[in-house]
């Protein structure tokens, strides 16, 4: 036994260095079913994947001297994509401000999460790793491929994906910074006010500055530099996505209100468990949403609820993906994807687009991932059987090319990296850490906490 | 108050009996000028603090006291790249209440680049590395994100500002967040370091173009934060940033990638799996010498799984050690840092580092040469050179051995005789010494000299401790953590007062009727301790 222990300590230790060594790779899977998304379903097909990228998609390619993938009875598809989650993030909420658009969750990657693994081994391979909802305007986040393996945070990111800001309506800016602390937000009045008063504040900022610019040498006082306000004003740019943590029908249009007043019109809808009402006028305004299947409940705010929501939202025309904001989620969201054709009857690619191609539309990378197409990123899921079938089973998960996960080389403990100090049994715990409910309010409690103290 | 009453004594020992000469001369040693180099039967004059002359042949004069190093090992005394030495943390309110918690005043959210330790520097506590051979130590403020700016000391008994060797050469700088207010969290500290950092720029552009025509200009008005980052916008002085874990030294390269600081990574605890990075960003690197406990638990008290885990803590635990070793594979230079290592584990642990892979002439870059570069003060100290300070340490045998002791370390001329321990072994003898029965003590300490008993009663083949003191008499202290190894004897005893407990360890010897030995009193530091037996057990 001793010897089998040993044998995974080293397996894990070559994991790393054979995964980090390399971020591209080449890889010929040969004779699947290819889910393709956007062009169909292609049986009997092989996909080439040279330098990370999808360079040929056919019959009876051949490439010599590459690692291949024998498909056959199996079921390609392009790597699920998670519109929402907190993964492979050390710190989701700056719970300190109703306006926190200076941080940053791309500064707290962590790629030694094992949730990204686990999500690997639901076959996700790229996920938006959002601030919380503690604040009405949230921090900037992060969208992250899950390249399992690599040492450095910045080979996590996925370089040239647009930048996306966390927004939240409702119960949880109330509760944190009204109840909390006594300062506005209170009401949901008051949250709509922090997002007018932020944008027109944003509006001054940017005049003051071109202003400044003009002449940046004249040796004039120069504003002071004001890193929510930079943010904000990039927002009126169009150069940041909105995606708004939101429940109810009424706020997501007076959000919408807010938006059309600041000529914002990049803007995603987050859980919008209410959007079925609202679905005309979400598709009027090009506004997206990305839902959960199924999960509702847990306050107030969230009861109005049906599971047909993504269904209608989908056959009104609005951009729909299915998200996890959750770590155990994350490892299944093709069966989430799945419960939209019992409530709804979506057909099968109408429901995989929701898991694919268009969380990749909300994030504004689907030029990049969310299909099987020549030219796209190498980003790929292998399933046992259809992916929409309850019997699936991810076999192997594919990232640029390169093999992150694989079922038959799955061992027990996949952890990178340890500390030497943990206790024994701290795996155990660890786990349980990170399989809390709702992390969009991690890091929010021991403020909370706090602050009901007094 | 009983044996406590050592405690408030600290000025009295620092007063040391005046110098009768500046001029020492180090005769006959075996002189290791730096790293890597060995003299035979070498002498070192020192004159008023600096090193005049080195060689083989050159004669002592005759106003100058010998220090004789026959058959002993002379090495530059070491530099601290960082430590909190004589800075006690600023008392902080439990939880501060602010009314905007987003918008907190910037020293309660722990913003103070401007603070200075020459403001600081309250207990010099700086004999403790003295004794371990160090001269010059690197100093910061303690605190959260931003605490202050660093100064250089020397490791001299005495007040600000004589021990000062240069004030507000570095940052101070670490991922901590504020509490329950902006910036809580890492993300809320870089952010806040960009935005701080940032506007430094603006105002140092608009100062200056302000001082070269005033007229028809706003008066600046610049905070003082805003103030004090001056210097590291214009990179005069680095930033030493904690980077204790992996990502920590990504998120500071980060930072300085955005904004172009100066950046040293300092007490970095997993640095194994950030040789790249290190590589990379090419700059010297401060490890921790604060090493983790490895885990004896034993294989056959685990099931499979326990087994498994442990064995990867083992590894991580082996990688750790052999930090310093890859370092100086790959070339980056490295100094140490002690933000966390208590002072009586620095060498011990450095010979762990040694081995596991790191070479002594590395191992004595790191604790001399390069710290000093690091600091910028290569020039005056960090090798044995004519006309640097007289930094030197002269030890019993070859640095890093088991059984070496630091003997002398002068700091800027300054001799400092080190109590040399009595080898906890006594070698050859094996046999156990009956210690029981009452003892009386007395604690060397310059102007006074503590009295008491110590009643060892012996019960099967442990021993009990009850140690009273004449300066308080029926005041009784059992001594915890007894431990007998042949006729050394070492144990603890905790003063409780005024709600400080002080813990005292003794280190003693026993003959048949005598004690000899030291106590070590919290971070006061070591004082002699003697004492006869006066009766033996009824």
């Amino acid at each position: 036994m001793k010897y089998k222990t040993y044998n995974i300590v080293i397996l894990a230790m070559l994991m790393i260095v054979s995964l980090s060594a390399q971020e591209m790779g080449d890889i010929l899977i040969k004779n699947g079913t290819v889910l393709t998304i956007t062009d169909g379903i292609k049986e009997n097909t092989d996909v080439l994947i040279k330098d990370g990228k999808i360079s040929k998609i056919g019959k009876n390619i051949s490439a010599s001297g590459i690692k291949t993938i024998d498909a056959t009875g199996q079921y390609v598809m392009p790597g699920i994509i998670d519109a929402h989650s907190h993964i492979a993030i050390d710190v989701v909420n700056e719970a300190t401000d109703p306006n926190t658009s200076s941080v940053f969750t791309g500064d707290a990657v962590n790629p030694f999460t094992i949730s990204i693994y686990r999500a690997l081994a639901g076959g996700t391979t790229t996920s938006h790793a959002m601030h919380g909802s503690a604040n009405a305007i949230g921090g900037q986040c992060e969208t992250i491929k899950h390249r399992w393996g690599v040492m450095d945070p910045e080979a996590m990111k996925m370089k040239g994906a647009p930048r996306t800001i966390k927004f939240a309506l409702g119960e949880n800016p109330m509760r944190v910074h009204g109840e909390g602390n006594s300062i506005i937000p209170r009401t949901r009045m008051g949250v709509e006010q922090i997002f007018r008063e932020a944008f027109s504040k944003a509006q001054v900022y940017m005049q003051e500055w071109d202003e400044y610019n003009r002449n940046p040498n004249s040796g004039k006082l120069p504003p002071k530099y004001d890193l929510k306000m930079e943010t904000m004003a990039d927002i009126l740019r169009g150069e940041i996505i909105v995606h708004c943590h939101s429940y109810r029908a009424d706020e997501i249009l007076m959000l919408v209100n807010v938006l059309r007043d600041f000529g914002v019109d990049k803007i995603c809808f987050q859980h919008v468990n209410e959007g079925f009402k609202v679905a005309p006028e979400l598709a009027e305004y090009g506004a997206m949403a990305s839902v959960f299947a199924d999960w509702w409940a847990y306050k107030f705010e969230v009861y109005y609820s049906t599971a047909y929501n993504a269904a209608i939202l989908t056959k009104n025309g609005v951009i729909t993906s299915i998200n996890s904001d959750d770590a155990g989620l994350i490892r299944h969201l093709y069966h989430e994807a799945a419960k939209t054709q019992r409530y709804g009857g979506l057909t099968d690619e109408e429901a995989l687009r929701l898991i694919t191609i268009n969380p990749a539309i909300q994030l504004g990378i689907d030029d990049r991932v969310g299909s099987i197409e020549e030219g796209k990123d190498g980003d790929i899921a292998i399933f046992s059987a259809h992916p929409l079938s309850i019997y699936a089973i991810a076999q192997q998960t594919i990232v640029d090319g390169i093999v992150r996960f694989d079922i038959n080389n799955d061992t027990d403990d996949m952890r990178l990296i340890i500390d030497p100090e943990e206790k024994i049994d701290t795996y155990i715990e660890h786990i349980h850490e990170h399989e809390e409910m709702d992390r969009c309010m991690q890091d929010v409690f021991q403020f909370f906490a706090h602050s009901h103290k007094h | 108050m009983g044996m406590l009453s050592i405690l408030f004594f600290s000025s009295v020992w620092a007063q040391d009996a005046p110098q009768v000469t500046k001029k020492y001369f180090i005769k006959n040693g075996y002189v290791t000028t730096a790293p890597g180099t060995m003299m035979k039967k070498t002498s070192i004059l020192i004159n008023d603090g600096i090193i005049e002359q080195i060689g083989e042949n050159i004669t002592a004069p005759y106003d100058a006291e010998i220090i004789d190093a026959d058959s002993m090992y002379v090495y530059p005394a070491f530099v601290a790249a960082l430590s909190h030495t004589g800075i006690t943390a600023a008392e902080e309110e439990e939880r501060p209440r602010v009314p905007r918690p987003g918008y907190p005043p910037n020293d309660v959210a722990g913003i103070t680049p401007e603070q200075s330790v020459q403001d600081l520097f309250k207990k010099n506590d700086a004999g403790d590395l003295r004794k371990t051979g160090f001269a010059v130590i690197h100093t910061a403020p303690k605190g959260r994100m931003m605490p202050g700016k660093g100064s250089i000391i020397t490791t001299n008994d005495g007040e600000y500002p004589e021990v000062s060797v240069a004030d507000d050469v570095s940052l101070f700088a670490q991922f901590r967040g504020a509490p329950r207010m902006y910036p809580a969290t890492t993300i809320g500290v870089m952010a806040k370091w960009r935005e701080l950092y940032k506007n430094a720029e603006l105002d140092l552009k608009y100062q200056k173009a302000y001082d070269m025509n005033p007229v028809s200009k706003k008066r600046p008005q610049i905070e003082d934060a805003s103030e004090a980052l001056f210097a590291v916008v214009q990179k005069e002085i680095p930033v030493f940033f904690v980077t204790n874990e992996h990502l920590d030294i990504h998120r500071a390269y980060q930072l300085q990638q955005d904004l172009g600081f100066k950046l040293i990574p300092s007490e970095i605890e997993q640095g194994y799996l950030s040789v790249d990075i290190l590589k990379k960003m090419n700059t010297p690197a401060l490890i921790s010498l604060d090493l983790p406990k490895e885990d004896k638990s034993k294989e056959e008290d685990l099931d499979e799984d326990q087994k498994a885990l442990l064995e990867r803590k083992k590894m991580a635990y082996q990688k750790t050690l052999e930090t310093a070793a890859m370092y100086e594979k790959a070339g980056i230079p490295m100094a140490f840092s002690y933000l966390g290592v208590k002072s009586g584990d620095i060498l011990a642990n450095i010979s762990k580092l040694i081995e596991n892979g790191l070479s002594e002439k590395a191992a004595l870059d790191a604790l001399t040469t390069a710290p000093a570069k690091v600091l910028g003060i290569d020039k005056v100290t960090g090798t044995i050179d004519p006309g640097k300070m007289a930094n030197i340490i002269i030890t019993t045998d070859t640095l890093f051995k088991e059984k070496t002791q630091i003997k002398t370390v002068l700091v800027e001329g300054k001799v400092h005789e080190i109590d040399i321990k009595k080898k906890k072994k006594s070698e050859g003898s094996g046999e156990a010494m009956d210690i029981a029965g009452m003892w009386k003590y007395e604690i060397e300490i310059p102007g006074m000299s503590p009295t008491g008993t110590m009643n060892i009663t012996k019960d099967g083949e442990s021993y009990a401790i009850t140690v009273t003191s004449d300066q308080n008499p029926g005041e009784e202290i059992e001594a915890t953590d007894i431990e007998v190894d042949g006729s050394s004897v070492t144990f603890t005893f905790v003063v409780n007062t005024q709600g400080m407990s002080v813990s005292i360890d003794n280190d003693l010897q026993f003959s048949e009727d005598s004690i000899e030995g030291s106590v070590s009193v919290a971070n006061f530091g070591s004082f002699p301790i003697t004492g006869s037996k006066t009766s033996s057990p009824e």
